[in-house]
């Protein structure tokens, strides 16, 4: 153990932390085997430490992305200059299961799509940050680390009153403007939970207490004369503003979408499309944070903003393009290949993993189906330091940061960083097993 | 050709327990399009509630409503007087009209019909008779076979369906040939229940046909949705809290008007 490092006195603590995530509740569920299963978050009390310099260009850089891609949403929606203009291949969007054509036209409030992006990255063993991808629908994971602060500075105040790390507890108020920003005729709002049996339950009840708005379950919401309501006490009707759902586009309103969904709103698309509520994030998101879309972000950047793109993404290959096609089938067991419609870990191969017979077959099935795969380089991730006992192990982990666009887009100075129990694994994810850390940026 | 068609269409829904909480989203007001005007129309729900209006991505027109009380029946009237006319349908098709929708996935056996069709440009009337000849000699025309979640797929391997799957086998075949192509629904003059047909886009317009009936879709045909396929274009849809079981009967009346009917509303 590093005693002289910045958190050394927060380690002496850190049975302490684990007892109060406990006593909060601070849990994450998983689906294996058929059945619902609720564990801890392992936390890591070791923190990821960045840089303020290494912070400044990644927020920048991180602010920059989340425009482009909003400004992409917009585009794809309404003129789809960026089809015309033959930066984006038509069939890459409309063929894009994350695209909806119910959304043709609509502007949401304030002209946001992605309120809330939770953007992927990795930081190879030179130091360089690359974005593995872009989570424009749902990202869930910033009530972690806003907790985990919250107790560490509890069991280990000396520690935050040393070190000079920014402070991560205005994640609430951050989203709270978002919220406030986009909110029509100030109606009421509201966190939409499916219910106590989503994996991020806690996070949907940890967020709409911090940021002051009210956890609203499907029932509790109906639609009249396309306008959105809240069923209160003794069933007064409380018009609402803004909706913070955590469910998926799919599942949002059985009138519009997947007619079987029972989670959802009955005509909340219809008043969305009216202007009569905010949805947060906004529908059809999923068709920019496609992993096949990913490849076109850094062109976004140039053809929106007319910047050169802060971020790098890790290098990857389309093979739906005949030179990347060619690269992929010869270089398959260097490579990782993707799904582009999976997402959570899943779908993930790694070449190397792979028998000659297993090769062919991905071969195979890349050839039936371009569109559908993406390849990557392997990137050499920087191991970080993780407790186990009273020494440390080096494990494999990825960032996820969080960008709030209102009127304003923000970046919170933190983030989620996970890592992978399994010392063999390169695929970080909450799903898969593994725990996460806390973020500090340093503030000089 | 210019022709008055009246319409009325009844929906009586029977719950065997009361249910509450019922949203409904209805598509069953005409659209309006330069080969269809809509001259008065309305829409009756009971029980009575706000029915709120808008029209979707699509360009349909949608009704909508929330029933909190308790009810045991659900019923609406939609009655109304469209002119049909010959005029060119020209709107700018959606890009997503040229790609496969979820009940329209190609098919190895479609692309083969698609690419013995020939060119569309030549002579587009023919290419569509072509394509409808094509589709009815494959499926044969068989209440109960599919349900509304047939695939067009799934249609085309069975050999069997009703109006929704010969629409969307065409529409399919259509975008195969790289014809945007849209899947409408409504009434027809002389059938008791709503219809489907299709319109592609050959030339700078869309043409109507109805591959069910081998002809064109023009005069006797009232559009009341169009979409991708048939999950973008309900003509009814609703949700409700409560266990029971529903009967519904329908029916749908479309009949020629004269010139006095369209002047006595005016």
């Amino acid at each position: 153990m590093t005693d002289d490092s910045i958190y050394a006195k927060l380690l002496l603590q850190r049975d302490a932390v684990n007892k109060w995530m406990e006593r909060c509740g601070v849990r994450f569920g998983i689906y294996k085997n058929g059945s619902f299963k609720e564990q801890i978050f392992p936390f890591d009390a070791i923190p990821r430490v960045i840089s303020a310099a290494d912070w400044q260009t990644l927020s920048r850089g991180l602010a920059q992305r989340v425009m482009a891609l909003n400004a992409f949403l917009k585009d794809v929606y309404t003129k789809r200059s960026i089809i015309r203009d033959g930066i984006v291949p038509a069939d890459f969007v409309f063929s894009s299961k994350g695209y909806l054509p119910q959304c043709e036209g609509i502007i949401p409030p304030a002209d946001v799509f992605s309120h809330i992006s939770g953007i992927d990255l990795v930081q190879a063993d030179d130091g360089t940050w690359f974005v593995l991808e872009d989570n424009l629908r749902v990202p869930s994971g910033a009530s972690y680390p806003l907790i985990a602060r919250d107790l560490t500075r509890k069991v280990s105040p000396e520690t935050f009153a040393d070190a000079s790390v920014l402070d991560n507890r205005d994640y609430a108020s951050l989203l709270r403007r978002v919220l406030d920003d986009v909110n029509v005729s100030s109606g009421l709002e509201v966190v939409l939970t499916p219910g106590r049996y989503n994996s991020a339950f806690f996070e949907h009840s940890y967020l709409a207490e911090k940021a002051g708005v009210v956890l609203a379950f499907p029932d509790d919401i109906f639609v009249e004369d396309d306008l959105v309501y809240y069923k209160g006490l003794l069933n007064k009707k409380e018009r609402v503003g803004v909706i913070y759902r955590r469910i998926s586009d799919e599942f949002m309103d059985p009138m519009t979408f997947e007619k079987s969904s029972l989670l959802g709103i009955p005509n909340v698309f219809s008043a969305y499309r009216k202007g009569n509520v905010a949805i947060v994030n906004a529908f059809g998101n999923g068709v920019a944070d496609d992993k096949g879309i990913y490849y076109f972000v850094p062109k976004m950047v140039k053809y929106y903003l007319g910047e050169e793109p802060i971020l790098r993404n890790a290098p990857t290959y389309l093979p739906i393009f005949p030179d990347d096609y060619k690269y992929v089938i010869d270089n398959l067991p260097t490579l990782v290949i993707k799904d582009v419609a999976e997402a959570g870990g899943y779908g993930v191969m790694f070449g190397r993993d792979m028998s000659a017979e297993r090769l062919d077959q991905v071969r195979a099935m890349i050839k039936a189906d371009p569109r559908r795969w993406i390849a990557q380089e392997v990137i050499n991730f920087i191991d970080l330091d993780i407790m186990d006992g009273d020494s440390t192990v080096k494990r494999k982990s990825d960032f996820r940061a969080f960008v709030l666009s209102g009127k304003n887009t923000e970046v919170w100075p933190s983030g989620l960083t996970r890592f992978t129990r399994d010392p063999k694994s390169f695929v970080v994810n909450s799903s898969q097993g593994g725990g996460f850390k806390d973020t500090w940026v340093l503030a000089k | 050709m210019v022709v008055l068609l009246r319409y009325s269409y009844t929906t009586l829904i029977t719950f065997s327990a009361k249910v509450s909480d019922h949203a409904f989203a209805l598509r069953c007001v005409p659209m309006q399009t330069p080969a269809q005007r809509l001259i008065w129309q309305h829409l009756t729900v009971l029980p009575a509630c706000p029915v709120a209006s808008s029209v979707d991505a699509f360009g349909s027109v949608v009704s909508t409503g929330f029933l909190g009380r308790r009810h045991s029946l659900f019923a609406y009237e939609a009655a109304g007087l469209v002119e049909t006319t010959d005029q060119p349908v020209t709107d700018a098709p959606f890009p997503f009209y040229s790609h496969p929708s979820p009940l329209t996935m190609p098919s190895p056996e479609m692309s083969s019909i698609a690419n013995s069709l020939g060119s569309p440009a030549d002579d587009p009337a023919l290419w569509t008779e072509r394509l409808m000849a094509a589709v009815a000699s494959r499926l044969s025309y068989s209440p109960g076979a599919t349900s509304v979640d047939t695939t067009a797929a799934q249609a085309l391997e069975l050999g069997q369906g009703v109006c929704q799957d010969f629409a969307h086998v065409s529409v399919a075949i259509a975008r195969l040939a790289g014809l945007p192509a849209r899947y409408a629904c409504g009434f027809m003059e002389g059938e008791g229940a709503s219809h489907a047909w299709v319109e592609v886009f050959i030339n700078g317009r869309w043409l109507p046909i109805d591959p069910t009936n081998q002809r064109p879709a023009v005069n006797s045909y009232i559009k009341l949705a169009h979409g991708r396929d048939f999950d973008d274009c309900s003509i009814s849809r609703g949700v409700f809290r409560g266990q029971a079981s529903q009967a519904v009967s329908v029916s749908v009346d479309v009949w020629k008007a004269n010139q006095a009917d369209a002047d006595s509303c005016h």
